[in-house]
């Protein structure tokens, strides 16, 4: 059985490729948008990733609720009518984190085109 | 723009509470998310039960029961680490004191100021600097204690540096004991020593003071060991 965390991903991409890079997304999206709340969230990442990114609930939702807990984020509802909504934004911590977990990933994916493609290397 | 009605929303509540999800919380915000995303596909022209049957199948197979299960698993996860943590670094600390007793090098190993003359004022840790009413790291001890106090070297070694920075250590010294120890005496008010100088432990080398950065008058007494700075604390032997 594919556990939770792991079903975020659209076929697009293998889930190896893309564990680990969820607290980054929600980070960084709640980073760039301020608060937001969950379907706007997995709305959001499908509008930008042109659809090739498809956050589901059995990954957000977990992911959420630990970011809080790690005091990374807080949490406000709006009652609206019968239903309640609840927003996440970032806490002093989480913007730190958040930028730190870019900046890490953006690195990353510079070394890693030097590794696929080392000719780059040798141009510059 | 649609909008669900109340018997609508009824609906999906009921639709959540068959998947066996137990907090009012996580119900209320996956009622919203079920919502949100029924009222989207029925702007697309689907039918409401089209849509409710969509948004709940979205979930997975019992997937908000998963969902509850996994969020408590974390929180269960997290306090067995923090707990793990914890004692881990009791560990670290048992090892740290056994190569400590075992190691017989030039170390540190007697309190620079004569027992039950001093008092403990500012351990070596993190901590708000008096002065600069920030979060600093306290690279060493402070000891509280009249100026003019004799002030003990810790081991045999030469004397390395005798400074005198106004905005910082004020006056103090620096003995080397062996390649991999040396220690650190600040705030003096008086040197006793020259630099080049061979002291024994438990030489008097200075007089204590209240020089430099400094709110009272204390001994500011820091170990290094291979170039770091570690707590002075863990080689008051007696």
């Amino acid at each position: 059985m594919i556990p939770n965390f792991l079903m975020y991903i659209c076929p697009m991409y293998s889930k190896e490729l893309l564990k680990g890079t969820l607290k980054t997304i929600i980070l960084n999206l709640l980073s760039d948008n301020g608060k937001m709340y969950g379907y706007e969230i997995t709305q959001k990442v499908k509008e930008i990733s042109d659809g090739k990114l498809l956050l589901t609930e059995g990954a957000l939702y977990p992911s959420l609720h630990g970011l809080v807990a790690d005091g990374l984020l807080v949490t406000e509802t709006v009652n609206i009518g019968k239903r309640v909504r609840k927003y996440y934004t970032l806490t002093k911590h989480g913007n730190v984190t958040a930028t730190e977990k870019v900046n890490e990933f953006s690195d990353f994916v510079t070394t890693m085109q030097l590794i696929l493609s080392p000719k780059l290397k040798t141009q510059i | 723009m649609i909008s669900l009605n109340e018997s609508q929303i009824d609906r999906v509540i009921k639709e959540i509470e068959k998947q066996g999800v137990s907090s009012d919380a996580l119900k209320a915000e996956v009622l919203d998310h079920a919502c949100c995303s029924i009222e989207s596909s029925m702007a697309k022209g689907k039918t409401f039960e089209k849509s409710l049957n969509n948004a709940i199948k979205s979930f997975g197979v019992r997937g908000l029961f998963k969902i509850e299960n996994q969020i408590k698993t974390q929180k269960r996860k997290k306090g067995i680490m923090r707990k793990l943590r914890f004692s881990s670094m009791s560990i670290a600390a048992c090892l740290v004191l056994l190569v400590l007793a075992v190691d017989a090098q030039e170390r540190p190993e007697i309190k620079p100021l004569e027992e039950g003359r001093f008092r403990i004022s500012s351990r070596y840790g993190m901590r708000m600097h008096p002065i600069l009413k920030e979060e600093k790291f306290h690279r060493g001890v402070d000891m509280a204690v009249p100026e003019g106090t004799p002030v003990k070297v810790t081991a045999d070694g030469v004397i390395k540096g005798i400074e005198n920075h106004e905005k910082g250590f004020g006056k103090h010294i620096i003995v080397a004991h062996d390649e991999e120890y040396q220690t650190v005496y600040a705030q003096l008010s008086e040197f006793k020593v020259e630099v080049g100088q061979k002291v024994k432990m438990g030489d008097i080398v200075a007089l204590s003071g209240n020089s430099g950065m400094s709110t009272a008058p204390h001994l500011h007494y820091e170990v290094v060991r291979n170039g770091k700075r570690v707590d002075p604390e863990l080689y008051f032997s007696e």
